[in-house]
C-alpha cells in the first residue's frame, strides 16, 4: 500500500465517520426540533379554531343579549302580541344576523315561539330540529343574573351553535319572563366559511368518529377521555392533524374537531437537513481532494522523487548520481543528508578500493618475497639434507669404527686373558711352593708378577668396559641378587692384594631385610664395586678399606667404600670421574700408577643403573658412595 | 675314597695343563681335551664327575657341548663348570651350567672346586 493510498484511506475514513456522526446528530437534534415545531404549530392551529368557535359564540351571545333585554320581547312573552312578531321577527332580520333559529321559552320552560330561517333563501322554513332537543341543555346557572349560556350542541338536524339569555326589560331589569335562544347550524358551508376565515383545513366529526388512519385511534381515544386536551399526530407525509373534543354544558361530547396542518415546516426541515448533509459530503470530498493534492505536492511526490533517486543509485551503483528535492524542509534535509552520506560512502568506497589495491600489491609483493624465501629455504634444506646425509654417513663410519674398535678390544681382552691367567696361576702355584721351596726374594718377585698380572687384567677389563659403554653396547641385565654375596665375591677377589699391602679389608652390610634381595644388573654392580675397592686399596698405604651396604633413605640402597688414604685434593674433585684422568704427583707418587678408567667406568655404570655416585674426601681418607633407587627400571627394589 | 673323574675342555694347552696339574694335585683323575669334537667323542664312553668347559673352542663351541651334555641323561650327574673370558657368553652359559668361572680363574677357585668334591660334594 503506497503512502498516497494510505493517506487517502485515512482521510476518507475520518471524513466518512465525521459525516455519519454529524448526520445522526443533526437528525436527532434538527429533525426533532422541526417535529416539535410542527406539533406546536398544529396545536396552535387547533387552538385557533377552538378560539374562533368561542368568538362565534361570544358574538352570538351579544346578539342574543340585544334581543333579550328589550321591552318588546319582554312584553311579548307576557301578552303574545302578534304585532311584535310582524314588526321585529321578519325572515330578513334573522337572515341578516346569520341566525338560523330563534326560540322563546317562558319561565316554565315552555316554548312560546320558535322560528327557523334558511340562510340561502332567507325564507322561514320548517323546524330544522325539535326545539325541545336543545332547551333543556341551555339551562343557565343560578348565580348568573343574566342567564348567559352558550354552547355547541348536537341536534337531529346537525350540530348547532346556540346561546341563551334571560328575558329582561330594556333596562335589564326583572322579573325574568323567560329565555331567548338564538343560534345557527354548524353545517358544511359554515365550516367552509370558518376554514377560509382561519386559513386552515378543519373538519368536524361525531365524537365517536372512527379514525381511518392506523395508529391514530389511541390519540383520538386519549382526547376523547380528556376533553381539554389537544392531540397532534401526523397523518401522512404532507399533513399533520390536531384533534380536540367539543362538549356541551353537561360535558357530553358533541363533536371531534380535526384541524389539518400542512407539514411545510417539517418538510422544510427535512430539505434543510438534506442540503446540510449534502453540502457536508461535498465539502468533505473537496477537503479530501485538496488535502491529497496538497499532500501529494508538498510531501508525497517529493518523497517519491527521493525514493526514485535512491532506487536509481541502488540500481546503477553510481553513488555520484544527484539527489535533489525542492523546498526547504525535513524532506530536503533528508535528501541533503542522504546525499552527504552517499558521498561519504563513495569516499569510503574509494578509500577501500585504494586500500584493496594497495593490499593486493602488498600481497603480491609478499607472495613474491615468500616464493623467493621458499626457494632459498628449499635450497638450504636440500643443502642441509646433503650435509645431514654426509653427517649420517660420517656418523655411521664413526660408529662402525667404534664398533670395530670395541670388537678389537673385546678380542684383545679375550685373547689376553688366557695368557694372563696362565701367568697368574703359575705364579700363585709357585708361591704355594707347588714346585719346590721359594726363597723370600723369589716370593717377592712372584708377588710382583701376580700384582702386575692382576693390574693388567683390570686395565684390560676397564678398557673393554669403557669401549662398550661408549658404543652403548652396555645393556642392563637385571636379576635378583643378594648384596652381601656380591660384596663378598668382589672382596674375595681383591683380598689377596690388600693382604699383600697389609691393609685390613672390612665388610659391613646392614642387616636390614631390604638389602637381602635386590634387583639389578649384577655384573655392572660388580664392576662398580671392584673398581672402587681396587682404587681404595691402590691409594691406601696404611690402615684399612671398609665396604658398607646400607639404606641412606627409604627409597634408596647404597654401597660405600671408605679408605684411609691421603684423600683427594679439592681441585681434583671435579675431574676424577673423567676417563684417563691423570692424578697429580701426590697420588701418582703414592699409587705409582695412573687412575685410568676406573672412576669413569664407576660413574657411567652407576648412571646406567640410574644411580648416583658421590665422594667425600679429606686428609684422613676418602669415601665413595654409590646409591640406587629401589623401584626403577634400572635397579628395582628389594623383595 | 673313590677317585673323581674330571674332564677339562680347554684349547689352550698351557692353561689346560695347569688346570690338570691343580686338579691332579687335589686327587682328581683328570683328562684334558683340546676341542669340542674330541670332548664329545670322549664323553661317549665316560661319565665324568666334573667337566671344566672353556666356551671358546675350535670346531664345536662350548655352549653346544653344554647343550649336548644337558640333553644326555647319562651325564646328568656331571657337574659342569664353565670357564670363559667372555662376559656376554658367561651370562648365557650360567643358565645351563652349574658354575661359571670368569677368566682369570684364581688358584683358590680351582682349589675350592676340587676341595668340594673331595669333601663329598655336600
Amino acid at each position: 500500500m503506497t503512502l498516497r493510498r494510505k493517506t487517502f484511506v485515512i482521510i476518507t475514513t475520518i471524513l466518512l465517520l465525521l459525516v455519519l456522526f454529524l448526520y445522526f446528530l443533526s437528525r436527532i437534534i434538527l429533525l426533532n426540533s422541526y417535529l416539535q415545531l410542527e406539533e406546536n404549530i398544529a396545536r396552535n392551529n387547533t387552538s385557533r379554531v377552538l378560539n374562533a368557535l368561542a368568538r362565534e359564540l361570544e358574538q352570538l351571545s351579544r346578539t342574543t343579549a340585544d334581543w333579550a333585554y328589550w321591552d318588546d320581547t319582554y312584553y311579548f312573552v307576557q301578552d303574545r302580541n302578534e304585532a311584535y312578531i310582524a314588526a321585529n321577527l321578519t325572515d330578513g332580520t334573522l337572515a341578516s344576523l346569520h341566525l338560523n333559529f330563534l326560540i322563546l321559552v317562558d319561565n316554565d320552560g315552555e316554548v312560546v315561539l320558535s322560528k327557523f330561517v334558511d340562510l340561502e333563501t332567507e325564507m322561514e322554513t320548517g323546524p330544522m330540529f325539535n326545539p325541545e332537543e336543545i332547551v333543556p341543555l341551555l339551562v343557565p346557572d343560578f348565580t348568573d343574573l343574566k342567564g348567559d349560556v352558550r354552547s355547541i350542541l348536537q341536534t337531529s338536524g346537525g350540530p348547532v351553535l346556540a346561546t341563551s339569555r334571560y328575558l329582561l326589560t330594556s333596562l335589564a331589569e326583572g322579573p325574568v319572563q323567560g329565555r331567548l335562544i338564538l343560534g345557527y347550524m354548524l353545517d358544511d358551508s359554515k365550516v367552509e366559511d370558518l376554514s377560509q376565515t382561519l386559513n386552515t383545513s378543519l373538519r368536524l366529526h361525531p365524537p365517536t368518529f372512527p379514525v381511518p388512519v392506523d395508529g391514530l385511534q389511541p390519540v383520538v381515544t386519549a382526547v376523547q377521555t380528556n376533553p381539554a386536551a389537544i392531540a397532534v399526530y401526523p397523518i401522512d407525509r404532507n399533513t399533520v392533524a390536531g384533534y380536540a373534543l367539543i362538549s356541551n354544558l353537561i360535558n357530553q361530547p358533541v363533536l371531534l374537531l380535526e384541524v389539518d396542518t400542512p407539514r411545510e415546516v417539517y418538510q422544510q426541515g427535512l430539505a434543510t437537513f438534506t442540503y446540510y448533509i449534502l453540502s457536508l459530503v461535498i465539502v468533505g470530498a473537496l477537503f479530501i481532494v485538496v488535502t491529497l493534492l496538497l499532500l501529494d505536492r508538498i510531501v508525497l511526490s517529493r518523497l517519491n522523487q527521493l525514493s526514485q533517486r535512491v532506487d536509481d543509485i541502488r540500481r546503477t551503483g553510481d553513488l555520484t548520481l544527484p539527489i535533489q528535492v525542492d523546498g526547504e524542509d525535513e524532506l530536503s534535509t533528508l535528501a541533503r543528508e542522504t546525499r552527504e552520506m552517499l558521498s561519504e560512502i563513495a569516499a569510503f568506497k574509494e578509500a577501500l578500493e585504494n586500500s584493496n589495491l594497495e593490499l593486493e600489491a602488498r600481497v603480491r609483493q609478499r607472495t613474491e618475497e615468500l616464493l623467493a624465501a621458499n626457494e632459498a629455504l628449499r635450497v638450504e634444506v636440500s643443502q642441509r639434507e646433503r650435509a645431514q646425509e654426509q653427517l649420517a654417513a660420517a656418523r655411521d663410519q664413526a660408529l662402525e669404527a667404534l664398533n670395530l674398535k670395541t670388537q678389537i678390544l673385546a678380542n684383545i681382552s679375550h685373547d689376553a686373558r688366557t695368557p694372563l691367567n696362565i701367568v697368574s696361576l703359575r705364579a700363585e702355584m709357585m708361591l704355594r711352593e707347588s714346585y719346590g721351596q721359594v726363597t723370600p726374594k723369589q716370593k717377592d718377585a712372584l708377588e710382583t708378577i701376580l700384582l702386575s698380572a692382576h693390574e693388567l687384567l683390570h686395565f684390560i677389563n676397564n678398557l673393554l668396559q669403557e669401549s662398550q659403554t661408549r658404543a652403548n653396547a652396555a645393556r642392563l641385565h637385571n636379576a635378583l641378587f643378594s648384596l652381601n654375596e656380591v660384596v663378598q665375591e668382589v672382596v674375595a677377589l681383591t683380598r689377596p692384594i690388600a693382604e699383600r699391602k697389609n691393609l685390613k679389608l672390612n665388610v659391613e652390610i646392614s642387616p636390614d631385610s631390604s638389602l637381602t634381595y635386590l634387583h639389578g644388573d649384577v655384573s655392572c654392580l660388580k664392576r662398580i664395586l671392584s673398581n672402587l675397592v681396587d682404587n681404595a686399596i691402590k691409594f691406601t698405604e696404611y690402615g684399612e678399606v671398609t665396604v658398607r651396604g646400607f639404606l641412606p633413605d627409604s627409597d634408596h640402597w647404597a654401597i660405600s667404600v671408605t679408605d684411609t688414604g691421603p684423600g683427594i685434593a679439592e681441585a681434583d674433585m671435579a675431574s676424577i670421574f673423567e676417563a684417563f684422568w691423570q692424578a697429580d704427583g701426590s697420588i701418582t707418587r703414592t699409587a705409582g700408577r695412573g687412575v685410568g678408567l676406573g672412576l669413569s667406568i664407576v660413574k657411567q655404570m652407576t648412571l646406567l643403573m640410574e644411580g648416583k655416585v658421590t665422594v667425600q674426601s679429606n686428609s684422613s681418607g676418602s669415601t665413595f658412595t654409590v646409591s640406587f633407587p629401589f623401584r626403577t627400571a634400572g635397579s628395582g627394589g628389594g623383595v | 675314597m673313590a677317585e673323581y673323574q674330571a674332564l677339562i675342555v680347554e684349547d689352550d694347552a698351557a692353561l689346560g695343563s695347569i688346570f690338570a696339574e691343580v686338579f691332579d694335585s687335589c686327587g682328581l683323575q683328570t683328562t684334558v681335551v683340546k676341542d669340542g669334537r674330541l670332548a664329545l667323542t670322549w664323553l661317549e664312553d665316560a661319565v665324568p664327575d666334573l667337566i671344566l668347559l672353556d666356551l671358546h673352542l675350535p670346531h664345536i663351541s662350548g655352549l653346544e657341548i653344554l647343550d649336548n651334555i644337558r640333553a644326555n641323561s647319562r651325564l646328568k650327574t656331571a657337574v659342569v663348570a664353565v670357564v670363559t673370558a667372555d662376559a656376554m657368553r658367561s651370562r648365557e652359559a650360567s643358565k645351563k651350567a652349574d658354575l661359571v668361572l670368569t677368566k682369570p680363574v684364581s688358584l683358590n677357585q680351582l682349589l675350592q672346586l676340587a676341595e668340594w668334591f673331595n669333601e663329598g660334594r655336600d
